[in-house]
């Protein structure tokens, strides 16, 4: 039976495993960026892949955000669940 | 003239898709390269690096004007960000980065370039058409059709 529809949308949405992803490739383009010692002599001017990356980090963060700002009881299912797993797109919905 | 019915519209909407996915299929076959052929053997890892790398290709080729318009959202929300202070010192740090350069060679190499260069209003990039045409006419043309179309005595 369908009690919670919220935890169910969260199991099956694609559009919240979207938003997961985004914020995955978000934070693999601040590992690139966090990279010390491998510049490029001279360095490069930024082109429209950077741009293109820039992007990512920017939607990602903004997703990221909006998950910061759930409800207080997302908080408490957060501090009820001793080892959350706040990568699966459920923990992300709720 | 009768207007037809939001339902035959739909229809209509869905064939054309199947046919453009149809389409994109026969073109893959026409010209192997876009569709690389996978190591015989290949590791997990290279598996599933080799199916993300060509879905990637064929979004991009199979969806040219869908692609540029989100490569053209994207580079303009990408601009926006780097006006603030925190996305400025990140644009500079990627541009230096020589992990961003190998993956900016991964991109190209996956696009192979279609999204860069002029769109016209119809929103397919010009770089799309030119090179199916390359792979086309690379893989070499049929000279016995085009030889049936050429008037007799003309060079």
């Amino acid at each position: 039976m369908l009690i919670d529809p919220r935890d169910a949308f969260a199991e099956q949405g694609s559009f919240v495993n979207a938003l997961v992803g985004l914020v995955g490739l978000a934070r693999m383009v601040r590992a690139l960026a966090d990279q010390d010692g491998h510049s490029t002599p001279g360095g490069g001017q930024p082109d429209e892949f950077v741009h293109l990356l820039l992007a990512v980090v920017s939607l990602g963060d903004a997703v990221d955000r909006l998950a910061r700002a759930a409800p207080a009881r997302a908080a408490e299912v957060d501090a009820a669940q001793p080892t959350p797993a706040p990568s699966t797109s459920g923990a992300w919905l709720r | 003239m009768s207007v037809p019915s939001a339902e035959a519209l739909l229809g209509l909407l869905v064939e054309l898709d199947r046919i453009r996915a149809l389409a994109v299929e026969l073109l893959e076959r026409s010209a192997p390269r876009l569709l690389p052929v996978p190591a015989a053997d290949p590791q997990d890892d290279a598996r599933t690096a080799y199916q993300l790398l060509v879905g990637a290709r064929r979004a991009v080729i199979g969806h040219p004007a869908a692609a540029r318009g989100l490569h053209d959202l994207l580079i303009a929300e990408g601009r926006r960000y780097a006006e603030t202070a925190a996305g400025a010192q990140l644009r500079d740090t990627l541009a230096r980065s020589e992990a961003v350069d190998h993956l900016r060679r991964i991109w190209e190499t996956v696009s192979l370039n279609v999204l860069d260069g002029p769109t016209p209003p119809s929103g397919v990039p010009d770089a799309w058409a030119e090179l199916l045409a390359d792979a086309i006419t690379g893989r070499g043309l049929d000279d016995a059709v085009l030889a049936r179309l050429r008037p007799e005595g003309f060079a």
